[in-house]
């Protein structure tokens, strides 16, 4: 055995608890938080969600250090973990992504009279999960990890409690989230079962594990049964990427979860699901063998997907459903790059997806960060309307939400349009061109609303309603403090650093 | 000639400069707006005394951009975009004279109109299909804002309209492009990389190729039936951004239909011509005759930049190189003369007889009232009937020529065209400057005039107009000047091939 291979085995062989080290650390700092909260007097209340945040930054400055682990390539834990280059990426991304959520929830939940700890705690778990999530090698650790994912959600959805909205979407993420996981679930047992058939050539008692289902699936090229699992599988899958015909669920949720949980379900829980996409579906993925159907099934839903997303956003007005529904799409333009990393022939499809995950984190929480700063106690009411003359009375928002909302629609050269291009070009070596043909389309169409939106905060003056006196007035604006400013300027400066000059992230597009 | 790519800077530059002296007041964003077009004007000047004409594009910078993609920031300049950039300067500094009067919101108008200034200058002087792209689309942008902020008529309508087309037609130029790059083992966006490429392609991908980039291009540039966008943006857009948007913008278009499609693609180019000729003589005597009959002074204008752009089409069609040459010269000719038209009718006239309407504007003793606008509407208008001595008359000759050697048929067509611009430039000149007073003793001026004497003539307008006259007549006595440039420009191999339908 070469070196390299004895190195492997052993890791595999025993549990070693430092290669999850940065979920631990979330984890801990999580439980920090619960103790602090008892520990500390009222007066420092105050400084718990700065704890999370600085674990967050800490965490994510380790794991920016040990980058090149020592563990990649590496199965731990009995081969429940698998530790890849993709992994570490999707790992920064959560961290980054659930950085940005605690700066904005600390913005958010001062408007609200509600606790705050359990907000941040919540925010922790659910990142440690999805961590966990985008390096998984089995079925159970993936089934796990997600339904502590959703749980996690169904609290954050509705944590404004006294609203009848986000008790609303709370109810409803439940009931469709459970419906997902109940898909997921039975995919997942047909798929175990099917495979532990002693009947059948390359059975194998470890079906739940991706590399020995990969190895009987690919000596049992059309099982029906296999067929039908690997279907349901990407049906619960695709609830949580809110793929069409999954994403009735979309619009309500965005609209009555606090700005900040919908940002996280907007870019983390989508991105989330197109780690396990990946892992399944690209071209060393488990599924991969299944190509014949996995690619038509896919392909169909990218199609749907676009379309759907960009003609349902046409006539929004809320914004929260607005960008969710715009969300819709982006999930469609990123099946597409799944659809390309599935065929041998794009050779930088996976780079691609990862490279649009992050100009989509830019340019999203830029949007969703200006979104919080508009947001007044009524959080799920937050109408077009409401963006008038934003840019005279707070020209700074109204540049980042400029920036954002330029970069979702995809205007060179911001981070936006690289991403889309990538993807674009994967999709051309794939051979995906009538796929290519309706997300062409979806981009033109798109930009009726994007540009409704950005000429809505620049170039439309607002107008008390004179003639009906009922109408509530809009909300105030949040003055933006600090750190919130820092992060926004941040995250517009991302997508202009991504778009000018991809640089090292262009490296990311020789990712296997 | 290096210092070319300094015009693109300068006016993202001045973008930013004009945002900020727009907070202070908007004489300051005006004055830097002015400065910002005349300095980058004066680079195109210096850099056109420098030139010195030759086959092939000069390098003027070559930057790899994204190198595992194989994109470059690849800018070079032959007689053709030079011819361009010349036009695109001095279109910058009228159209800002001509926006003198800007109050609203001075600052934001100066910025995204120099941002769109530097969109263009990117366009024309790229040498890569991607830079070339992202420039393009960059100049797309600014126009929604200008129209739908500063407009007039139906400005939303007409700002979403032509936006959508913009980028319908962007959206078919990357599709073409993205599958030449793939097709050609995804090396490289380089157009003369492109070229070599697309020589190894089959007959259909070429085809298909073409016909996607072509078409595109052609969207914004006012190809039959897709012109519709043009008439309503035009009417709807500000004085300055109309000037532009007939001046300029449409060039992009013609540009990336001659740079772009036809020389990547000679092949497609000898399939599709016919049918882009016949389309671009449709465009020519439609266009023209539809505004014959309009009655709001700026839809004639907007309809004749259609039919005057038909020309430019039809000259890219006739694929040999005395029409491209006289495409290229009518696209200066056009770009100058439209601009006047529409500075004219949009600053100098609507600005103070509040009204375009063909009907209310016959009964106003216009050559009397103000004799400078009607000065240069007759000049105007005679160099866009292309009347000798004006620059109009060299590019329609050039063109019409170059076609009749491709295909009879094409220039007598054509020529009917020609009459029915002078018909509906002759109608709206007598109409509107030169209309009856009955009713009134001859000589005097309608009462409803009296009491709100019209604003004389600025010194901005005056200087704005001068400026564009000047071009208009200079080029008109002497187009060897531009042709200079431009032939030579159209021997480098890669034309060659085009213009010879890719026998080569």
């Amino acid at each position: 055995m070469t070196p390299e291979l004895v190195k492997v085995a052993a890791a595999a062989s025993d549990n070693t608890w430092a290669a999850i080290f940065p979920e631990l650390m979330l984890a801990c700092v999580a439980l920090l938080l619960l103790v602090a909260e008892i520990v500390l007097p009222k007066k420092f209340h105050e400084l718990i969600p700065s704890i999370a945040i600085a674990g967050i930054v800490g965490t994510f400055i380790g794991l920016l250090i040990n980058f090149q682990s020592a563990w990649l390539g590496a199965y731990t834990f009995s081969g429940l973990l698998h530790h890849t280059m993709g992994g570490q990426i999707m790992r920064a991304f959560f961290l980054l992504a659930a950085l940005l959520v605690c700066l904005l929830g600390r913005v958010s939940l001062a408007k609200q009279a509600m606790p705050r700890i359990e907000f941040f705690h919540l925010v922790l778990i659910i990142t440690a999960a999805m961590m966990l999530l985008a390096q998984s090698a089995h079925f159970v650790m993936l089934f796990v990890a997600l339904e502590t994912v959703t749980i996690g959600f169904y609290i954050l959805v509705s944590y404004f409690r006294t609203s009848a909205a986000s008790l609303e979407a709370g109810l409803k993420y439940l009931v469709m989230g459970a419906l997902s996981s109940g898909m997921l679930l039975f995919g997942i047992v047909l798929l175990y079962g099917i495979a532990g058939n002693p009947a059948l050539k390359a059975h194998t008692a470890e079906s739940m594990n991706f590399g020995s289902l990969a190895i009987f699936l690919a000596a049992n090229p059309h099982q029906f049964l296999a067929s039908i699992g690997i279907v349901l599988v990407l049906a619960g899958v695709a609830f949580k990427i809110g793929a069409f015909p999954f994403q009735i669920w979309i619009p309500d949720v965005y609209q009555g979860a606090p700005t900040p949980v919908t940002a996280f379900l907007a870019v983390a829980s989508k991105a989330a699901g197109f780690a396990v996409l990946l892992a399944l579906a690209g071209k060393d993925g488990v599924f991969a063998s299944y190509g014949w159907l996995v690619t038509p099934v896919l392909t169909v839903l990218a199609a749907a997907t676009i379309l759907f997303g960009n003609v349902a956003a046409l006539t929004q007005h809320n914004v929260k459903r607005l960008i969710g529904l715009s969300g819709v799409s982006h999930a469609g333009f990123l099946l597409l790059g799944v659809i390309a990393a599935s065929s041998p022939l794009a050779a930088m499809a996976t780079g691609a997806v990862y490279f649009y995950l992050f100009a989509y984190l830019f340019a999203s929480f830029a949007v969703f960060g200006v979104m919080t700063h508009l947001a007044g106690a009524d959080d799920s009411d937050q109408d077009l309307d409401h963006y008038t003359g934003l840019a005279k009375e707070s020209p700074f928002l109204a540049a980042i939400l400029a920036i954002g909302l330029g970069s979702l629609a995809g205007i060179p050269p911001l981070a936006g349009f690289m991403g889309k291009l990538f993807v674009f070009i994967a999709a051309f070596q794939a051979g995906a061109r009538w796929l290519l043909v309706i997300a062409v389309a979806g981009v033109v169409i798109s930009i009726y609303y994007y540009f409704g939106w950005i000429k809505a905060a620049f170039f439309e003056t607002w107008t008390s309603p004179v003639d009906s006196p009922n109408t509530p007035a809009r909300p105030a604006r949040t003055p933006v403090e600090l750190a919130a400013g820092i992060a926004l300027v941040a995250l517009a400066l991302g997508s202009l650093a991504l778009g000018f000059y991809p640089g090292t992230f262009g490296q990311l597009l020789a990712l296997r | 000639m290096n210092a070319l790519p300094c015009t693109i800077y300068i006016s993202f530059l001045g973008a930013l400069l004009a945002l900020g002296a727009g907070m202070r007041s908007a004489a300051t964003a005006r004055v830097v707006a002015l400065l910002t077009a005349l300095t980058s004007c004066t680079v195109t000047f210096y850099a056109a005394s420098q030139f010195v004409p030759g086959p092939g594009l000069q390098t003027l910078i070559d930057k790899p951009w994204i190198p595992q993609m194989g994109i470059h920031y690849h800018l070079a300049a032959d007689g053709i975009s030079l011819t361009l950039i010349v036009l695109t300067g001095l279109a910058a500094v009228s159209g800002i004279l001509f926006s003198w009067n800007i109050e609203e919101r001075a600052g934001e108008f100066f910025a995204l109109y120099l941002a769109l200034i530097g969109g263009v200058y990117g366009v024309f002087l790229s040498a890569d299909a991607f830079t070339l792209f992202v420039f393009y689309e960059i100049a797309i942008v600014p126009k929604y804002f200008l129209i739908a902020n500063w407009g007039s008529t139906k400005r939303e309508y007409g700002a979403m309209k032509l936006v959508l087309y913009s980028f319908a037609g962007s959206a078919l130029v990357l599709a073409g492009l993205l599958w030449a790059y793939a097709a050609g083992g995804a090396h490289s966006f380089g157009l003369g990389e492109l070229a070599q490429a697309a020589a190894h392609f089959s007959r259909h991908e070429q085809l298909g190729m073409f016909a996607l980039v072509f078409l595109g291009f052609a969207v914004l540039a006012g190809l039959f039936p897709f012109h519709t966008w043009a008439p309503t943006g035009h009417v709807a857009a500000p004085t300055a951004a109309s000037m532009l948007l007939a001046g300029v913008v449409m060039k992009l278009g013609a540009y990336g239909c001659l740079r772009v499609a036809m020389a990547t693609f000679p092949v497609g180019l000898a399939f599709w011509s016919p049918l882009i000729a016949w389309l671009a003589i449709i465009g020519i005597v439609y266009a023209g005759l539809v505004a014959l009959v309009q009655q709001d002074f700026k839809f004639v204008i907007g309809y004749s930049s259609v039919s005057h752009m038909g020309f430019v089409l039809l000259g890219l069609a006739a694929a040999n190189a005395t029409a491209v040459s006289g495409a290229v010269l009518q696209m200066f000719s056009h770009g100058v003369i439209a601009g006047l038209l529409f500075a004219v009718v949009g600053r100098m006239v609507y600005e103070r007889t509040h009204t375009r309407q063909l009907a209310d504007l016959r009964t106003m003793p216009l050559h009397r009232l103000m004799p400078f606008a009607a000065m240069t509407f007759v000049l105007a208008g005679l160099a866009s009937m292309g009347m000798p001595g004006f620059s109009g008359f060299p590019a329609e000759l050039t063109i019409l020529i170059g076609a009749w050697k491709t295909s009879p048929k094409w220039a007598l067509f054509a020529a009917v065209g020609v009459l029915i611009a002078a018909a509906f430039t002759l109608r709206v000149m007598q109409v509107s400057f030169f209309g009856t007073t009955e009713g009134t003793k001859p000589g005097s001026i309608p009462a409803h005039h009296l009491d709100h004497p019209m604003a004389p003539i600025t010194w901005a307008e005056r200087a704005g107009a001068l400026l564009l006259i000047a071009a208009m007549v200079y080029v008109g006595l002497k187009p060897d000047i531009l042709l200079n440039w431009i032939t030579p420009a159209l021997q480098s191999p890669l034309f060659q091939t085009a213009l010879k339908g890719g026998a080569s």
